[in-house]
């Protein structure tokens, strides 16, 4: 068997199941979000009736908007903290096993299910809750305060717990690749530890950057469970609006939306991709 | 030589927890001199270097530069700059950019990249200027390294181990430039190295460290030819240690080794009769007969390897004094008669060719103990 041949064999069964269980169904969606659908069932007939319901829709806009806000935030905040905690590890604990000891220890919260951790702030933030009632009993408030839940803020919490693990791991690992010696020639040349930063730090991290961007923005974009649940029911986002289609049976207009929210994720990331060269940075 | 460029060290010590890795360190290194550091890892001389940088603070002492102290000045403000083992580019810039860095920290605006390219077209790169260090080879990324070093006009260039990362060919070009480029400019350089051909090629002044201490500090004539200590004869090369005893002084220094044989040179230091002393003698000093042993300033021995070097033969013997003792003879007198393995053999040297070491370092240094 020539090495090439050998090396088409190895990367089949990955290939099979991308294309069955990726590849079709997605094919599927965008099928039938082409398909004619009169209230009571649908017909593979070509129209673009379903594009111009989701596109006429000022709620298609309103949650497009919402669901690229709460991106925008989350991925605002994580990037901040993944970059610091990246940043503490990599250039102040110096130790070796502290370093990695320290890292395991931002993993710790993934031993247990996402449903877990997101459920678990409920009794946490509620209104009589444990935050709460702590502030109550130190006398800082006298009403509890009630945009703890079911809130904004209990979403983007909830999606910061969640995802800034997906933004510490590629940063701190594009981090640790920089030559400390060139951190020194820096210092050397007489730049600020701001100067550092902004000059050679940053732009050495950028492939950590983008990759942990692209797992935080999809992550938020493709979710609907946390909102539900944190918000309460009182905020929805494209793929909250897209379980509604389907629990409607509307499986056409749901198609359409899923069509659009696919290429506004792609559009995303194409961006990203472009700015950064993610191929190349990794292969050094 | 001006006052530009000098640098004093007083009483430089750096602590590492209970561990001083440089130790009280006394120097004048006079400005516009090239001037080497050399000795094996953990000497202290890279941590010396580094605080002359500016990128380590002494413990204790003062480093004055131009006649200014710098002990607690900034590194990048204190007139040094410093050439990385590695080179250290930043390797998301271009070579232009890469030069035009520390331009760009001290505010300059467009002309800097003009300055950039002048200095790399200087260091033979400027049809260069826009590649990425990732693209060029190692010599060449050194030279990338030294035109960003000179960049700014520093009064002092530090270089640390700056060809050691070069093959053979390419570390004996680049030093010949490192000296010229040195003669050219007239700042200081400093260069740490533990290659002797290369402290001995370039250095106006060599300082041999040890267990953070200098041992000896000299012009490369006088390290090699006269030698402190045991040491710095072991380290530097080209000499046998001889170890024995005072037997009397006077005109004349007898004294007797373990072994039983008797030496004889003209007095150099205060000895007194008893005293357990060593010597060196060069080894291109030292002569070889097959004659029967005796007299003052023989060692017999027996060859144990014979290498031909070209302009001489090195030939090395096992000899009473237990350490290694090698000859070099001149190759057409050791092809007139030549030795072979096994071959016994008497060693023998002038009363004048004997070098007292006064220092006590009685380490072994070995170069190849790193």
């Amino acid at each position: 068997m020539t090495p090439n041949r050998m090396s088409q064999l190895s990367v089949l069964p990955f290939t099979t199941i991308l294309t069955v269980f990726t590849g079709l169904p997605l094919l599927m969606v965008v099928l039938l979000s082409f398909w004619t659908f009169d209230g009571l069932e649908y017909r593979p007939e070509f129209t673009l009736a379903n594009f111009a319901a989701v596109f006429s829709s000022p709620v298609t806009w309103k949650i497009f908007g919402n669901t690229l806000r709460y991106a925008a935030i989350t991925w605002a905040i994580t990037l901040v903290l993944g970059f610091a905690v990246s940043f503490y590890l990599v250039f102040h604990v110096r130790n070796l096993k502290l370093q990695i000891g320290l890292f395991l220890l931002c993993t710790i919260p993934f031993w247990t299910s996402t449903v877990i951790r997101m459920i678990s702030w409920i009794p946490f933030l509620g209104r009589e809750g444990l935050f709460n009632t702590g502030l109550m009993q130190l006398g800082l408030i006298d009403q509890p305060l009630e945009f703890l839940l079911f809130s904004d803020f209990a979403v983007i919490l909830t999606y910061v717990n969640l995802f800034t693990l997906f933004m510490i791991v590629p940063i701190f690992n594009a981090m640790a690749k920089i030559d400390k010696n060139v951190i020194e020639a820096a210092l050397d040349a007489g730049a600020t530890g701001f100067q550092i930063l902004r000059t050679i730090i940053i732009p050495l991290s950028r492939t950590g950057i983008a990759l942990g961007t692209i797992f935080v923005v999809t992550l938020v974009m493709g979710d609907f469970f946390v909102v539900r649940v944190m918000s309460g029911g009182q905020s929805s986002t494209v793929v909250s609006a897209m379980k509604n289609n389907i629990d409607q049976m509307y499986y056409p207009q749901a198609a359409a939306m899923a069509v659009l929210l696919i290429a506004v994720v792609l559009g995303m990331v194409a961006t990203i991709l472009r700015v950064v060269d993610v191929r190349a940075e990794l292969a050094k | 030589m001006s006052k530009v460029g000098e640098i004093i060290l007083d009483k430089v010590t750096r602590k590492f927890g209970a561990v001083a890795a440089v130790n009280a360190v006394d120097q004048v290194i006079e400005g516009g001199s090239y001037c080497c550091m050399i000795g094996p890892s953990g000497c202290g001389k890279s941590t010396l270097l580094r605080m002359i940088a500016g990128h380590e603070t002494p413990t204790s002492g003062r480093i004055l530069i131009g006649g200014k102290d710098v002990t607690h000045v900034r590194t990048g403000e204190r007139g040094t700059a410093l050439m990385f083992q590695n080179y250290a580019l930043f390797p998301h810039l271009s070579l232009t950019d890469n030069v035009a860095f520390p331009l760009k920290i001290h505010g300059l605006g467009a002309e800097r990249r003009d300055r950039a390219r002048e200095m790399l077209a200087r260091v033979q790169l400027g049809h260069m200027a826009d590649r990425m260090p990732s693209q060029l080879s190692g010599g060449q990324q050194q030279r990338v390294a030294l035109a960003r070093a000179l960049i700014t006009n520093p009064q002092v260039l530090l270089l640390d181990e700056p060809l050691s990362a070069l093959d053979e060919f390419l570390r004996l070009r680049m030093r010949v430039e490192l000296k010229r480029l040195q003669n050219d400019l007239g700042i200081t350089f400093i260069h740490v190295t533990h290659t002797q051909p290369e402290a001995i090629a370039l250095a106006d002044k060599v300082i041999v460290m040890d267990h953070g201490l200098i041992e000896q500090a000299a012009h490369p004539r006088e390290i090699y030819d006269r030698p402190h200590s045991p040491y710095v004869a072991r380290f530097m090369g080209g000499q046998n240690v001889v170890s024995a005893r005072v037997l009397t002084v006077g005109d004349e220094i007898q004294a007797e080794g373990a072994e039983g044989g008797r030496y004889a040179f003209a007095p150099r230091a205060a000895l007194r009769a008893g005293q357990e002393i060593r010597f060196a003698v060069r080894r291109d000093k030292i002569r070889l007969d097959q004659g029967p042993a005796g007299g003052a300033n023989a060692l017999p021995g027996k060859v144990i390897n014979v290498e031909y070097q070209g302009t001489f033969v090195k030939v090395e013997l096992v000899t009473p004094q237990a350490e290694e003792f090698v000859a070099h003879l001149p190759e057409s007198d050791f092809f007139a008669k030549p030795l072979h393995f096994g071959d016994e053999v008497v060693a023998r040297w002038q009363p004048q060719d004997v070098c007292m070491l006064v220092g006590s370092n009685n380490s072994s240094g070995d170069a190849l103990a790193h």
